[in-house]
């Protein structure tokens, strides 16, 4: 489990820019709980719920959030859901059956960020009920409870 | 305080995306956003934090400088021939293009061809950005001197540069030109290739380019979509030398007409001569640049020699004319029946500036072999006429 003393509480966001999960770039920037610590190019969820926090600079317009990554998916895992919240408004769910890259997007008002001077803060939750150890179900000696591992995000401003 | 530094390459992958890394050897350790344009309009960005074992063998920090991007469906420009940018957010500095072809497209240029187009856009942005230093009358040695060494770098930019990575000439659109590039599409291929080499003269000299296109080489229809900013003017008539160069004359928009032959070596420098000329307020003037292209098939004639002996030139190559255009309504138009592929239309047109006391100036190649300007290359009947015409001006005859 990632030592949560030592992250940033929040990760500064540049709409259009894709940011990468993982040691090289977010790291740890903005995770706030339920994510193992970053690795190469991705960083794993541990846990039911996973919390990140994103900021961007008002004015805020709308924007389409793009989170690109992986379910674990194993025979004996086939199935991963998630529903994702954004400071508490229900954004999205997915069930994802294929161990594929994945894109999950999802519209984000301006009304939904929560603005602070010169920045607007949205804590962003993944529940991800059927996540699992993989040294439980025979799949190596992993012992955090994976369901998803983050690749990227990006905010891209849409029209509307 | 020292001017940013990058590092970075850009290619298409098989499956459409791109894939490529950015570094700053002087902020080493910085993670740096990559913007991807698409002609020129930013279509997507990402921070390049890819590890790549081979930056990190390489040298380039710890290796985490590597992305991958797909471009967003409905991008605007993907529908037809599509110049990709790689860009460094922070520094706006450019770092790799490719040419994304529409399927189908035919190449006139060629790979290498394209590969100096692409190199030559990146020098004549380096060029423009240090327009300032570059003085007005600037000695065609030095000019010879900046754009060999130019070339030089160009050279060991491009080694092997794959046909996807060729990108078309992105000429600057100018409105209201100072000058008119002129030429006659014989071989599109060739043409372009010439173009490619006026490119970096072409910001500084607010130049167009105007092709005209007898319609022999069906890859000329092709020019503008490699060359953007081209004007192409079609007409089966001006299958010639001076019927071609008449109709440019028509056509230009700029007060002056550069007009490059068959065999030209040295438009670069001979445009920014001709602009530094203009520049200055001078009378106008007739430029004849001679020399280097004497070496090629019909840039030289014996024709020329005796034009050169009547207009004190070492040597003439007809076939690439800077003209004042106001100028040249005195002159009159380019004779065609001196027009012989070997230069003696402009020759003409040398010495009737000459009678009418105007200024002639060559832009010359030392070394070049003068003796090949003897070769009888020029047609019987127009030397006959030439030497009608301006025979008495030879100081050989004149027993000078």
């Amino acid at each position: 489990m990632l030592d949560m003393t030592k992250r940033d509480s929040i990760l500064d966001c540049e709409p259009g820019v894709i940011r990468l999960f993982g040691a090289a770039d977010i790291g740890t920037k903005g995770l706030l709980s339920g994510w193992s610590g970053p690795e190469e190019g991705h960083t794993w969820n541990d846990g039911v719920e996973a919390a990140y926090a994103l900021a961007v600079k008002p004015p805020v317009t709308r924007l389409l959030l793009t989170l690109m990554g992986e379910p674990y998916i194993t025979r004996a895992r086939p199935v991963q859901e998630m529903t994702m919240f954004g400071n508490g408004y229900r954004l999205g769910f997915w069930r994802m059956s294929a161990r594929v890259e994945t894109v999950l997007q999802v519209v984000l008002e301006p009304e939904w960020w929560l603005e602070r001077g010169s920045r607007a803060t949205m804590r962003v939750l993944l529940h991800m009920p059927h996540c699992v150890r993989p040294k439980d179900i025979n799949d190596g000696q992993d012992g955090r409870e994976l369901a998803f591992c983050a690749r990227s995000l990006s905010l891209r401003p849409i029209a509307g | 305080m020292a001017a940013p530094t990058l590092l970075g390459d850009l290619r298409e992958r098989p499956d459409g995306s791109f894939d490529g890394w950015c570094w700053a050897p002087d902020r080493p350790e910085e993670r740096l956003v990559v913007d991807l344009l698409v002609n020129d309009t930013l279509a997507i960005s990402m921070v390049a934090a890819i590890f790549r074992r081979d930056l990190q063998l390489g040298g380039h920090g710890d290796g985490r400088h590597g992305f991958v991007l797909r471009l967003p469906p409905g991008t605007p420009g993907l529908d037809g021939d599509a110049l990709i940018t790689a860009r460094e957010r922070r520094t706006g500095l450019v770092f790799g293009r490719v040419l994304r072809e529409a399927t189908g497209a035919a190449n006139p240029g060629g790979p290498a061809l394209d590969g100096a187009a692409l190199a030559l856009e990146d020098a004549w942005a380096a060029l423009a950005a240090g327009r300032s230093a570059l003085p007005r009358h600037a000695p065609a040695q030095r000019l010879r001197g900046a754009f060999a060494a130019l070339a030089q770098r160009l050279r060991a930019r491009t080694p092997g540069l794959p046909v996807s990575a060729a990108p078309p000439l992105n000429l600057p659109l100018i409105q209201t030109p100072c000058l008119t590039i002129g030429l006659l599409v014989r071989d599109a291929s060739a043409e372009l290739a010439r173009i490619a080499a006026l490119a970096p003269a072409l910001a500084l000299v607010r130049a167009e380019v105007l092709a005209i296109d007898p319609g022999n080489d069906p890859a000329a229809a092709l020019l503008p979509a490699h060359v953007r900013n081209l004007r192409s003017v079609r007409d089966r008539r001006a299958t010639g030398n001076a019927a071609a160069c008449n109709l440019a004359l028509a056509e230009a928009r700029g007060a002056r007409l550069l007009w490059l032959g068959s065999s030209s070596r040295l438009p670069s420098a001979a445009a920014l001569l001709a602009l530094a000329d203009a520049m200055s307020g001078a009378a106008p003037a007739l430029w004849l640049p001679s020399g280097a292209a004497l070496a090629l098939p019909g840039g030289a004639l014996a024709g020329g020699a005796l034009a050169h002996h009547a207009i004190h030139l070492p040597a003439v190559l007809g076939v690439m004319l800077c003209m004042d255009r106001a100028l040249c309504g005195l002159l009159g138009p380019l004779d065609a029946d001196l027009d012989d592929g070997a230069g003696l239309d402009c020759a003409d047109l040398a010495c009737k500036a000459r009678l009418l006391g105007v200024a002639v100036h060559e832009i010359s190649e030392p070394g070049a072999p003068l003796a090949t300007a003897l070769r009888p290359s020029a047609g019987v009947a127009a030397q006959a006429l030439f030497r009608s015409r301006w025979g008495m001006l030879d100081p050989v005859r004149r027993g000078a």
